[in-house]
């Protein structure tokens, strides 16, 4: 079995790398101006927050609009602890805590210079709510009732009904938007509107210019309310092969690379002036059985809605390996959907063990017994299936050919299946595959988890629940969860959920990677975060002394 | 003449319809579709992309999908494409002229470096020199685009820093620049792409005038045109480099379509945002609208690059009358 070429040990030399250059704000007088381009793989589709789901979107629109609020490093969903204001400067609880009341930043202004008003706030929200708009994040905000504006400062969300993630669904899942240039526009064209393309936000950066498929420009607002941004350009560029990136990254043209193939982490710590940042990851990887026929989804699954087929096939996998192989020491093996990332790991959650002999025993009491060729048989049945792979994933394939190996020491004979990588969405969405690798990004509510695993989504048509794993327990810890205020008892049921999904083994979790990015010296302190890498750029700089030719362009200006 | 052109221009519809519906079909057969493939996180509700199916008439039966697009097509609206969010025009209009400044350039040095191989070639036939440059043409020729382009990339942009590394002007610096050095800063960042294409393509235009001009340095007229004494330089120039150009013409116009079609591997590696990636692009969205569009333009350029390839034959060659 071929592994990719990785040195040693790569988390000792990311380690060395990370002291020897010992990135720490600088204490004394704050230093503006610079410039920082950002390869990317990918161009922007609109940079319109109610609809974006491509990542340059995301990201260009992170730094040019703003939530009411942002979380702290734990991203800790419940409640308002740790959270700061962004938008608001402020904000009051309801007596029954049915309403919150954020008070926006009086100092907030437009990037075309008009003040940020409440009414900002409850247009975003109908905006956002309006099926006409189409986003993805309405159906998120179905417990908010509705948001009213005493005042032209203060905007108030009313709830439905109590619950752990208020603050969150109201500081979090929206990006306000000014009202004063939406207003009347034609809401079902708002995407390919003149907005999306040149818009207009409150925060620490300003859109400069958009030239499809090759760059995207802000400039640091020089008026933030929250303080200007340090770095005065931001440029992203668009290079779809990820071999050109990298030799921007290491011939200096481009200087931060949100992520470093493995293979080439020893390369580029060799170069001089790029330092390698890793930073936690939200992805990870797994195979997940169909546990509905695939041709007739009325019916089980004639293998997979066996819960101890599961279980022996998950002890078949040596997951450690896998993880090791594929990522060498850049991979964990993952515990479930869920990753390190996230306040509500469970690092004590019982794994299944790796143990062939286990699951040659289990399979033999389940009567699967090896026929002439090796191949387990059960009333004349081959224990065999296919494994759906998507072909752009070099990941998933080599995931794969390790998975068949060792299915194939406990006499399980898994087939490789691959098909381009809309094909696998299709088929996954239409339930049309035995079992799957996926790999997924969590998302930051743990609540989420039941869009995946939750019954609701096994039952829905196109539901995010492909494998249609249901188990009414699952569903009721989870709901257990949200309902809880204290955080520690939320953490309790939640990690009872985590625990049943390693039991029930819905899928064989496999992997989490560790994520590296490759950054210029002279940028500091360039701290990331998970859920955003770029969420704290605004405290990015570049020492005067440290500074090359591209970071004088409008230096006048940042100084000024 | 106007006859046969009504009748070319006749035959050119029917292909283009032709293919443009077997395009439509085939795709829409495939699975997926573009909203699956541009909302694929499992996170995103299903109820959005039955919205954006809606919108886009995908959730209709294919025969009335096919229908609507005939009569747009026949209004010159290519739709719009969602995984641009944009309409297919203005995605399209973006990317063909950057197809067309790197693959003319490159046609042209290609040509121009072809046909005075071959020449050079030809006249030094059996010598050292013609051995050596057939070994170059050949080395080229049996090279693959990405192989080359990502070399060219790493030596000249890389190692020795010569050239910018990809894209069409320095992002960092080109909204400062004054008139000419935006041309400059345009013409430095074509070099590597430019010159990888033509290379290719120099290398088989090579091969290709050498073994034509060698034919017809054979013929009697040639022969004749010594015996009167013509000057060696004449009877290479006008008389069999002249003769000799038809089947680089006919490789002209089948390369008449790829100027606008571009080339995928090369626009990839120099990430020069044209015609080629953009339709490969499409493939991997499901974007129906946008690849429908760019199968008709291609067809279209097909239909006419054969058409001036023929023409072009009739002016060098007074034998061959279009009629």
């Amino acid at each position: 079995m071929r592994t990719p070429f990785v040195a040693t040990s790569l988390l000792p030399l990311l380690a060395a790398i990370a002291c020897q250059h010992g990135d720490s704000p600088r204490s004394k007088g704050v230093e503006y101006g610079g410039t920082m381009v950002i390869s990317v793989g990918g161009d922007a589709d609109a940079l319109f927050p109610p609809i974006t789901v491509n990542p340059t979107s995301f990201e260009v629109d992170g730094l040019i609009f703003e939530n009411l609020a942002r979380p702290g490093a734990t991203l800790d969903p419940i409640g308002d602890q740790g959270w700061t204001g962004e938008l608001a400067d402020s904000w009051k609880w309801g007596r029954d805590s049915l309403t919150i009341g954020f008070h926006i930043d009086s100092a907030a202004r437009w990037h075309d210079g008009v003040p940020v008003r409440a009414s900002d706030v409850k247009f975003t929200f109908d905006l956002y709510k309006n099926s006409k708009v189409g986003s993805f994040v309405a159906p998120l905000l179905a417990n908010i009732d509705s948001v009213s504006t005493p005042d032209s400062s203060n905007a108030v969300f009313w709830f439905k009904k109590r619950y752990p993630g208020e603050f969150y669904d109201a500081a979090y899942q929206m990006r306000i938007l000014p009202r004063h240039a939406l207003a009347g526009a034609d809401l079902a064209q708002l995407q390919s509107s003149p907005f999306a393309r040149h818009p207009i936000g409150s925060g620490p950066y300003r859109f400069v210019n958009w030239v499809p498929r090759q760059t995207i420009e802000l400039q640091a607002d020089t008026s933030y309310h929250r303080g200007r941004p340090r770095l005065e350009r931001l440029i992203w560029t668009i290079a779809p092969e990820y071999s050109a990136s990298l030799v921007r990254m290491l011939s200096g043209d481009a200087d931060f690379l949100e992520f470093v193939n493995p293979a080439d982490i020893p390369r580029v710590a060799k170069t001089p002036n790029v330092k390698l940042v890793p930073y936690p990851s939200m992805a990870y990887g797994y195979l997940l059985f169909n546990e509905r026929d695939p041709n007739d989804q009325s019916k089980p699954n004639a293998l997979f809605a066996d819960r101890s087929l599961r279980r022996a096939l998950t002890m078949a996998i040596d997951r450690r390996r896998v993880a090791k192989s594929v990522f060498d020491s850049l991979g964990t093996v993952a515990y479930g959907p869920y990753t390190r990332a996230l306040p509500y790991f469970d690092s004590t959650v019982a794994e299944l063990p790796f143990s062939p002999d286990s699951a040659r025993r289990v399979l033999d009491a389940l009567g699967w017994h090896p026929g002439p060729d090796g191949v387990r048989v059960k009333n004349g049945m081959p224990l065999r299936f296919s494994m759906l792979v998507p072909t752009s994933s070099a990941v998933r394939m080599q995931t794969a050919v390790m998975l068949q190996a060792m299915f194939h020491e406990v006499g399980v004979k898994a087939d490789i299946e691959t098909a381009d990588f809309v094909t696998v969405r299709q088929r996954n969405d239409s339930r049309q595959f035995q079992t799957v690798i996926e790999a997924m990004q969590s998302d930051g509510n743990p609540s989420s988890i039941l869009q995946n695993w939750g019954i609701d989504a096994a039952k829905a048509k196109d539901g995010g629940n492909a494998g249609s794993y249901e188990n009414p327990q699952f569903d009721a810890l989870v709901d257990s969860a949200v309902a809880q205020f204290d955080p520690a008892r939320a953490k309790a049921y939640y990690f009872r959920a985590h625990s049943m999904l390693n039991e029930d083994a819905p899928a064989i979790w496999l992997w989490e990677p560790s994520t590296v990015a490759a950054v210029q010296k002279r940028i500091h302190p360039v701290d990331m975060r998970a859920d955003e890498w770029f969420a704290n750029i605004s405290q990015w700089y570049i020492p005067s002394a440290e500074r090359i030719p591209r970071d004088q362009i409008r230096l006048a200006e940042a100084q000024r | 003449m106007l006859r046969l052109l009504l009748r070319r221009a006749a035959h050119g519809v029917l292909i283009v319809w032709l293919v443009a519906t077997a395009t439509f079909f085939l795709l829409h057969v495939a699975p997926g579709d573009p909203i699956a493939a541009s909302l694929d996180s499992p996170l995103t509700p299903p109820a959005v992309r039955a919205h954006y199916r809606h919108i886009y008439g995908l959730d209709q039966p294919l025969s009335a999908q096919y229908g609507r697009w005939l009569v747009m097509m026949a209004r010159g609206d290519f739709g719009f494409s969602f995984p641009h969010r944009r309409p297919v025009s203005a995605v399209i209009a973006s990317a063909l002229p950057n197809t067309l400044l790197l693959m003319g350039v490159a046609l042209v040095l290609a040509f121009a470096a072809g046909i005075a191989l071959g020449l050079i070639q030809a006249r030094n036939r059996g010598r050292p020199l013609d051995w050596g440059l057939g070994l170059g043409s050949l080395f080229f020729y049996s090279m693959p685009d990405f192989w080359l382009a990502l070399m060219l990339l790493f030596l000249f942009a890389f190692v020795w820093r010569i050239f910018p590394v990809t894209g069409m002007f320095d992002p960092v610096m080109y909204p400062y620049y004054g008139f000419w050095q935006r041309l400059g800063d345009r013409l430095w960042h074509l070099v590597l792409p430019a010159c990888t294409l033509a290379l290719l393509s120099a290398a088989a235009i090579a091969r290709f005038q050498r073994a034509a001009l060698l034919d017809v340095a054979g013929e009697d007229f040639v022969l004749t045109a010594r015996a009167k004494g013509v000057s060696e330089r004449r009877v290479l120039m006008h008389h069999v480099l002249r003769n000799a150009l038809l089947p680089v013409i006919t490789i002209f116009g089948l390369a008449l379509p790829v100027l606008l079609g571009g080339s995928v591997f090369v626009e990839k590696v120099f990430s020069w945002p044209g015609m080629g990636l953009l339709t490969v692009e499409a493939i991997g969205t499901r974007d129906y609208p946008l690849l429908c569009a760019a199968v008709v333009i291609t067809s279209v350029l097909v239909i006419a690059g054969s058409f001036i390839a023929d023409a072009l034959y009739a002016v060098v060659d007074p034998r061959v009358r279009l009629e």
